[in-house]
């Protein structure tokens, strides 16, 4: 197990993971599930009986599965950020029950905060 | 023609059937925009002269154009169905959002599994890569399990997740066959009936056909597999359209119809021309009837195997400023 400045580079790596990385493919999940459509009613519309499910045809079927989609996909980045913020805390409360880890940590934080 | 012209053409066969029955059940003929009794054949004079020197009256006149009208009515609405309907162009912007969607999604290089499309890898998505090297190094139980039930079936959920984006994206892609070819198969039959009623008094068979293209416009593909973990026995219905379709369903697009018709009167071209607009209707109701099925397949695998779409809520998610069990780092 690693203690002084050997925990100090454990700890700042699992901030940045917390920090970071997690977030960074948060974001990734957030921009496709904003990518999706949420309503496609506009562009279905038929003025008669014309196709299966009535004015609008497939626009609720298909909507439907979107829901779920984006659905899944807001929950994953959801969840990814909650986890990287409970890494971010682990790893600063960590950090405070040794001085030397301490100093190693912070020093790599501002580290990783300038090449980001 | 086209599809834009429908209700001008709509209007053109109606005027056209009422002054070719009125001739030929009455002698009744057009001119100018007017109806005129056939003349007496022992008196001479027109009746649009003035001097009417026909057998018929001029109330005998009125209703028979007023029956013919009232006869030929239902041409517009036959043709009023398709006077609007989907616009193909409209489906462009919503299937380039879902692309954007599927795009994020790409853990690595991705080949969309309905239309074989390739789709680049999201190099953003390699920072879970990094954070499960790291978070594999701590030994705490939620670090763990975050690590297992997280991380390491991210690349299997995700690509499950792409292949749903695949699924609506090409569902939109279908629907825009679908309404191109409806487009023009309406307006194939608009103009083979004004043809038809051209030429149905002429000597020879007055015959012609019509493709139901509509028909081959989606695809159904029944059992789309998906990757990984327990969803190596699942499978989502899809659907394609018929000319962005993956060679490995090829197989599966349904050969159009060609259905002939014919008529050797006013009445059963109109009456042909009914069952040539029931015809497409039926043909566009089930390739589309396709479309909600996938759709409503999918969505119900999909809610019925939560799991092997997104992950649980990891405990990590739950604890943060809760003392995170992330445990001790193992430098082994």
């Amino acid at each position: 197990m690693s203690t002084g400045h050997d925990l100090g580079v454990d700890l700042a790596e699992l901030w940045d993971a917390g920090q970071n990385q997690l977030p960074k493919v948060a974001g990734e999940f957030t921009k496709a599930a904003n990518a999706l459509p949420t309503s496609i009613t506009g562009i279905m519309y038929r003025s008669g009986p014309v196709g299966a499910g009535g004015s609008y045809g497939a626009s609720s079927a298909w909507e439907s599965l979107a829901d779920v989609l984006s659905g899944h996909l807001s929950t994953t980045a959801g969840n990814l950020m909650d986890t990287g913020a409970a890494l971010v805390y682990a790893a600063n409360h960590y950090a405070q029950t040794d001085a030397e880890a301490q100093a190693e940590f912070e020093r790599r934080k501002r580290e990783i905060g300038h090449v980001q | 023609m086209s599809f834009e012209e429908l209700g001008f053409h709509a209007q053109e066969i109606y005027d056209k059937a009422v002054e070719k029955y009125l001739f030929d059940e009455f002698q009744i003929y057009k001119q100018d925009g007017m109806f005129y009794p056939p003349p007496d054949p022992y008196g001479g004079a027109s009746y649009g002269g003035g001097q009417s020197s026909s057998y018929m009256t001029e109330d005998q006149l009125k209703q028979h154009v007023w029956d013919a009208e009232m006869k030929f009515n239902e041409i517009h609405s036959l043709f009023n169905d398709f006077l609007v309907l989907p616009d193909p162009g409209d489906f462009d912007g919503p299937m380039g959002q879902v692309t954007t969607c599927m795009n994020a999604l790409c853990t690595e290089a991705f080949t969309d599994p309905i239309q074989g499309d390739p789709h680049p890898v999201n190099t953003e998505l390699s920072a879970m890569t990094v954070a499960g090297n790291t978070i594999d190094e701590w030994d705490g139980l939620a670090a763990q399990a975050f690590n297992d039930n997280f991380i390491i079936p991210f690349k299997d959920r995700t690509h499950n997740q792409f292949i749903v984006g695949s699924i609506l994206m090409n569902a939109l892609n279908a629907e825009k066959e679908l309404w191109k070819r409806a487009r023009l198969n309406i307006d194939d039959i608009a103009h083979k009936v004004s043809s038809a009623l051209d030429h149905y008094d002429d000597c020879g068979k007055n015959d012609w056909e019509i493709g139901l293209s509509v028909v081959g416009a989606v695809v159904a593909i029944a059992a789309l597999p998906l990757t990984g973990g327990t969803s190596a026995a699942i499978a989502l219905g899809a659907v394609a359209s018929g000319i962005d379709v993956a060679n490995t369903f090829a197989g599966q697009i349904e050969d159009e119809p060609k259905n002939d018709y014919s008529a050797e009167s006013v009445e059963g071209v109109i009456d042909k021309a009914k069952q040539g607009i029931n015809d497409l209707k039926e043909a566009v109701q089930k390739a589309e009837q396709k479309i909600v099925d996938a759709m409503s397949n999918s969505s119900g695998v999909v809610s019925s195997y939560t799991t092997d779409f997104v992950a649980p809520r990891p405990t990590l998610a739950d604890q943060g400023t809760h003392n995170p069990d992330v445990g001790r780092p193992d430098n082994d």
